[in-house]
């Protein structure tokens, strides 16, 4: 029987009179690839930003590995395992590819400055984090552009970049804000065998925030599926499609 | 040449530079640009967390006062009126920093001046403690080790002793770790926090040692100039340093002590003139934003890159 890993109960952000995600539950199991769909507006960032602390949720819980995660800010979040990636491609671009991965494995050891004075932490996590760097930018497959600057990235590698920086941080799991977004459909496959190789070779959890069907589809274990900030259904992606609901709201009725 | 014997050569180059050129006029200059680099690196440092104090004039007048005072009203010796003076500032910063510093953007500029300005009109109207507006005069002269410090040679030599601690000490924290947060800060803050960064605790310690500079050059010049008033703490010191910052080049903290070189001597020797100095920084200024947006220190850099371009 698979463990509980994420737990969100009841979770509601109202902006003003606007329920953004309106008392939301559902949970993932350790080992799984689990899918968030919904039009544009159905809350689906917002959701990723209640989970990591970016602001503040209305009402509701979340808990990551048993203990509770809401009230927590972002690097705190961020260093307990529970990592996330950016909808558009977010990187330290004046920096190059190599130095943006040794950050993010070297940040979560000095997230508080007073850290600093621990002897030894920094010049070990900075020993570590350029060793892990290496490694991730071999299996991100960015090892011979690994001296460039990240601006100077195509957009593609780019995106791939900054899954790398999260990767850095040996996260449980990896929240992952459209990651095909802006990618050609060549990309969008590399992406898809990407994710699906970070849980297997990686043993890492992803949830996926997604608006390419197949995609999703292909890679994910179970679905949400999200209209104005609810749930309409949680299940296997064959199931999800099949679903009357997720057809009408997001899919669009006339397909078929 | 080893970087560190090279940089302890060209230190005592500079320290015996005045007895060497024995004319108290450069010397007084040479103070001056000692000063103006602790304070323009010590605003480079705000820069790069994105947050511009206009409270710096006013933290630097702190300094001023309370070396002066502690020396004056308590009987303090030098050394602890110093950097008792600077730790006080630094403590201020750090009470006032938890709540500033959550504010961003010009905002955070607005607060800041609106906060040094409060404190200049307490130098003013609090005579009996501040000596209003017509200046606290009668500041002592430092003392070291048994010696007081009358000779401008000697204040030369603090001036020196501070620029080359507060460059050497900003240098470090740009090329260690801690820069490569306070970079990640400035370039992408939702990234760097989603990395495991406390961003407030870092903005805080900059903001802190940013002060602590600050108000050691203050408390320094204090006692150089024997007398201090209000109005030379006002907004247009951080001014001066943001546009010393601006025309040295801000990317690095060699632009901080080239921008002083040139600005500094400037108001020295147009003494006379003081509208056209105003004039002066203005066509400065846009030349600079034309010519050269990355300060003199970028384009020294670009320079040694066509050169390096030709001759290979």
């Amino acid at each position: 029987m698979s463990e509980v890993l994420l737990e969100v109960n009841g979770l509601t952000k109202a902006f003003g009179g606007l329920y953004a995600v309106s008392d939301l539950s559902f949970s993932t199991l350790r080992g799984e690839i689990f899918g968030v769909i919904g039009p544009n507006g159905s809350g689906k960032t917002t959701l990723f930003n209640l989970i990591t602390g970016v602001f503040p949720a209305t009402r509701g819980s979340v808990r990551f590995r048993g203990s509770e995660m809401s009230g927590l800010p972002t690097d705190v979040i961020a260093r307990r395992g529970l990592v996330r990636t950016f909808q558009s491609a977010t990187v330290f671009k004046k920096e190059t590819a190599f130095e943006n991965v040794r950050r993010g494995g070297l940040f979560g050891c000095i997230g508080n400055p007073a850290w600093f004075f621990r002897r030894g932490v920094v010049s070990a996590g900075a020993r570590k984090a350029a060793a892990s760097a290496e490694d991730l930018l071999e299996f991100s497959g960015l090892k011979d552009v690994a001296g460039t600057a990240a601006g100077n990235l195509p957009y593609g590698k780019q995106k791939m970049l900054g899954v790398a920086i999260a990767l850095a941080q040996h996260p449980v799991q990896l929240l992952m804000d459209e990651p095909a977004a802006g990618l050609n459909p060549a990309e969008t496959e590399a992406m898809a065998e990407f994710i699906a190789a970070i849980r297997s070779q990686r043993g890492i959890d992803v949830i996926l925030v997604e608006h390419d069907m197949r995609m999703v589809t292909s890679v994910c274990d179970r679905i949400l599926a999200l209209n104005y900030g609810k749930a309409i259904a949680v299940d296997v992606p064959e199931r999800i499609v099949a679903h009357p609901e997720v057809i009408e709201t997001y899919l669009g009725a006339d397909l078929e | 040449m080893k970087p560190l014997i090279r940089d302890l050569a060209v230190l005592a180059a500079l320290a015996a530079l005045p007895f060497l050129l024995d004319s108290p006029f450069l010397t007084h200059i040479g103070v001056m640009m000692g000063l103006y680099v602790t304070l323009a690196l010590s605003m480079n440092l705000m820069l790069r967390i994105g947050q511009i104090s206009f409270a710096h004039g006013a933290f630097m007048g702190l300094g001023a006062y309370g070396s002066a005072l502690f020396m004056m009203r308590l009987g303090l010796p030098f050394p602890a009126a110093f950097f008792g003076a600077a730790l006080g500032v630094t403590l201020l910063a750090w009470l006032v920093g938890q709540v500033f510093l959550r504010i961003r953007g010009v905002y955070f500029v607005l607060l800041t001046f609106a906060f040094g300005e409060i404190i200049v009109l307490i130098f003013t109207e609090w005579v009996g403690l501040f000596g209003g507006s017509s200046g606290l005069a009668g500041v002592p002269r430092p003392g070291l080790f048994g010696y007081e410090i009358q000779s401008r040679n000697g204040f030369y030599l603090l001036a020196l002793a501070l620029a080359a601690f507060s460059y050497a000490s900003v240098r470090a924290i740009y090329r260690s770790e801690l820069g490569a947060v306070i970079g990640s800060l400035e370039e992408n803050e939702p990234l760097t926090r989603s990395l495991g960064i406390d961003s407030g605790r870092y903005r805080l310690l900059t903001f802190c040692f940013s002060s602590f500079l600050v108000g050691m050059a203050g408390a320094l010049y204090g006692h150089y100039l024997t007398i201090l008033t209000p109005e030379d703490y006002g907004f247009s010191v951080p001014v001066d340093l943001v546009l010393i910052n601006v025309i040295g080049g801000m990317a690095h903290p060699l632009g901080a002590v080239l921008g002083a070189l040139l600005l500094v001597p400037l108001p020295e020797f147009l003494r006379d003139a003081r509208q056209y100095q105003v004039l002066l920084y203005g066509i400065l200024l846009i030349v600079f934003l034309l010519f050269m947006p990355d300060g003199l220190y970028g384009a020294a850099g670009r320079l040694r890159l066509t050169r390096k371009g030709r001759a290979g």
